[in-house]
């Protein structure tokens, strides 16, 4: 990452990364709900699928 | 007539007695499945709305204590890391090393006379946190800080991980931010992988869990950054009077009403130990000072307050299903091999539906936590599966299908030339009844064999067998329970720094 300064009236390199970086941990906070869902569904299956060979 | 009948009311008592104190068990995982189920929710809770970029000055508090192998790596780290130098100052506080500690650290001085100070302890050997507030005085001496970074002098940290952590102390509620601590030894052993799965389950998934109501259990010792405000309110110093100094900050900053956040983006490496002796008097530690908060802050626990959060209800079922962790599996066996003698029926049941809590708790937690991290969990997927020990798998695989299970065992008594008995039914369902109490005993053991025995290939293969049998998690156990009888019995608090080799690559 280069550090310029910035140009008048524009925003600073600085902010749009830092924006930037919060964006795409936000994305990642979020991902861990369909990570969570993905485990929950996993869990759903193996006891569905242990309730059925039992019957 | 009424002698029958106070005698049935009796058993009955008895019986429902046994049947809770078998279900005291799945307290703690009921409860850890809860908090697990809340990291999805982290996004919501994650204060990722609240910050803005803030680069405070940062002065950096390094306890060094004959670190001279680990120290040029993460001193070298830190200059390097992508902030503005202008806003970092490191103080290495050498507590009387004897080691080469003061040629590493002069030798940065010479690159860098501005940035970084050494600070020298002439008696040492007091602790890390008599350390740490040397350090700390000359810190808050002069006003040039506006926060301060509190970490271990082996901690390597990823490039922007203080900006990450930097961001939210923008938010004048948040005291203090704690990092994600994963274990970076290269190469790693066994021992390595079982710490680097527990890491991704205790930080990144469980402190997320946390972040979600509001409190958290503890700042990681090796990264802490604290606002000036905070440290300065919480006495300007670190507690010496326990083991466990990092917890006693973490509460002692939100009892004054600020936050303590956890940002799992903000990654630092560290060493961890990679024999189970190493482990155990790195854990023994941490655990004592564990039961020095617990009746530090016997007064607010389960007390609601409007100030802090420390008294919650899930935040003290969590804190205790933990801390009594121990002490709940001794009392479920307990209850079921009292059923198992008072009334055999009712224990079968008991322990098959506990067992099956176990099965789900366990499927949920450990492929949700295998997500969480997928990178590390590439390399500890293994150690993942086997946390809790194969023996406890089979368990669960037995209070799942019981009949193929029993299928197999007849299998293997026929393939052995014998038929199973009554007798060895029941031996082995006391076994299996007892075992959430005798996997500690092996975990005990593995670590008994590893530091007794006379030959290196009992020392190094019983040992780790014993451990794949029992389970990492018994291994805990084991030693939260030897915590608290070191505890009851005042024993001396001995600093037993953890051994470190400088083998931590960051990522």
């Amino acid at each position: 990452m280069s550090l310029q300064p910035p140009a008048e009236g524009s925003i600073s390199v600085e902010q749009a990364q830092f924006d930037d970086e919060v964006a795409t941990h936000d994305r990642a906070e979020r991902r861990m709900l369909w990570k969570e869902l993905g485990s929950i569904a996993f869990v759903a299956v193996v006891v569905v699928a242990r309730y059925l060979w039992l019957t | 007539m009424i002698g029958t009948t106070i005698g049935d009311v009796a058993y009955d008592t008895a019986t429902v007695v046994l049947v809770v104190l078998v279900f005291v068990g799945a307290i703690p995982l009921v409860v850890a499945t809860y908090q697990f189920s809340r990291v999805g929710l982290h996004r919501w809770f994650s204060h990722l709305d609240k910050v803005e970029m803030y680069l405070p000055r940062v002065a950096i508090v390094i306890p060094a204590w004959n670190e001279g192998a680990v120290l040029g790596a993460s001193l070298d780290r830190l200059l390097g890391m992508d902030y503005p130098p202008e806003s970092l100052r490191l103080y290495v506080v050498d507590d009387a090393s004897t080691d080469d500690t003061p040629e590493v650290v002069g030798s940065r001085i010479l690159d860098h006379p501005d940035r970084v100070l050494h600070l020298r302890r002439e008696r040492g050997g007091e602790g890390k946190a008599h350390t740490l507030n040397h350090g700390l005085r000359v810190v808050l001496a002069d006003d040039w800080a506006e926060a301060v970074l509190i970490m271990d002098a082996d901690v390597v940290y990823e490039q922007r991980a203080l900006r990450y952590m930097a961001r939210h102390l923008a938010d004048p509620d948040v005291g203090a931010v704690t990092a994600y601590i994963k274990e970076g030894s290269e190469p790693s052993n066994w021992m390595n992988k079982f710490i680097s799965y527990e890491y991704i389950a205790a930080q990144a998934a469980a402190r997320r869990g946390q972040n979600t109501i509001g409190v958290l259990a503890c700042l990681a010792g090796g990264a802490q950054l604290h606002s000036r405000e905070n440290i300065e309110a919480i006495g300007g110093e670190i507690d010496t009077t326990s083991l466990a100094e990092d917890t006693f900050t973490t509460f002692k900053t939100q009892l004054r009403g600020k936050r303590v956040v956890f940002d799992g983006n903000a990654i630092v490496w560290a060493e961890e130990p990679n024999t189970i002796d190493g482990l155990w008097k790195q854990r023994l530690r941490w655990a004592r000072g564990n039961v020095q908060v617990t009746s530090r802050f016997r007064h607010l626990w389960f007390r609601r307050s409007k100030e802090h959060g420390l008294g919650g209800i899930v935040f003290g079922l969590t804190w205790f299903s933990l801390f009594l962790l121990p002490l709940l599996m001794i009392t479920s066996s307990a209850g079921l091999i009292g059923l198992f003698f008072l009334d055999p029926p009712s224990a079968w049941p008991a322990f098959r539906l506990l067992w099956i809590i176990n099965a789900v708790s366990y499927l949920f937690i450990t492929s949700f936590t295998l997500l969480i991290d997928p990178r590390t969990a590439r390399h500890c997927w293994f150690q993942a599966i086997l946390f809790p020990g194969a023996i406890s798998l089979a368990l669960i695989a037995y209070a799942c299908f019981p009949r193929p299970v029993r299928w197999l065992v007849d299998e293997m008594f026929g393939g052995a030339g014998m038929d199973r008995t009554q007798l060895h039914t029941r031996l082995m369902l006391l076994f299996a009844y007892s075992w959430i109490s005798l996997c500690m005993l092996v975990a005990w053991a593995a670590h008994e064999v590893e530091k007794r025995a006379h030959s290196e290939w009992v020392r190094k293969w019983v040992s780790r067998c014993f451990v794949y049998l029992g389970g990492y998690g018994a291994v805990l156990c084991a030693i939260s329970f030897t915590s608290y009888v070191k505890e009851l019995r005042g024993a001396e608090m001995k600093w037993d720094k953890t051994e470190k080799t400088g083998k931590v690559t960051a990522g």
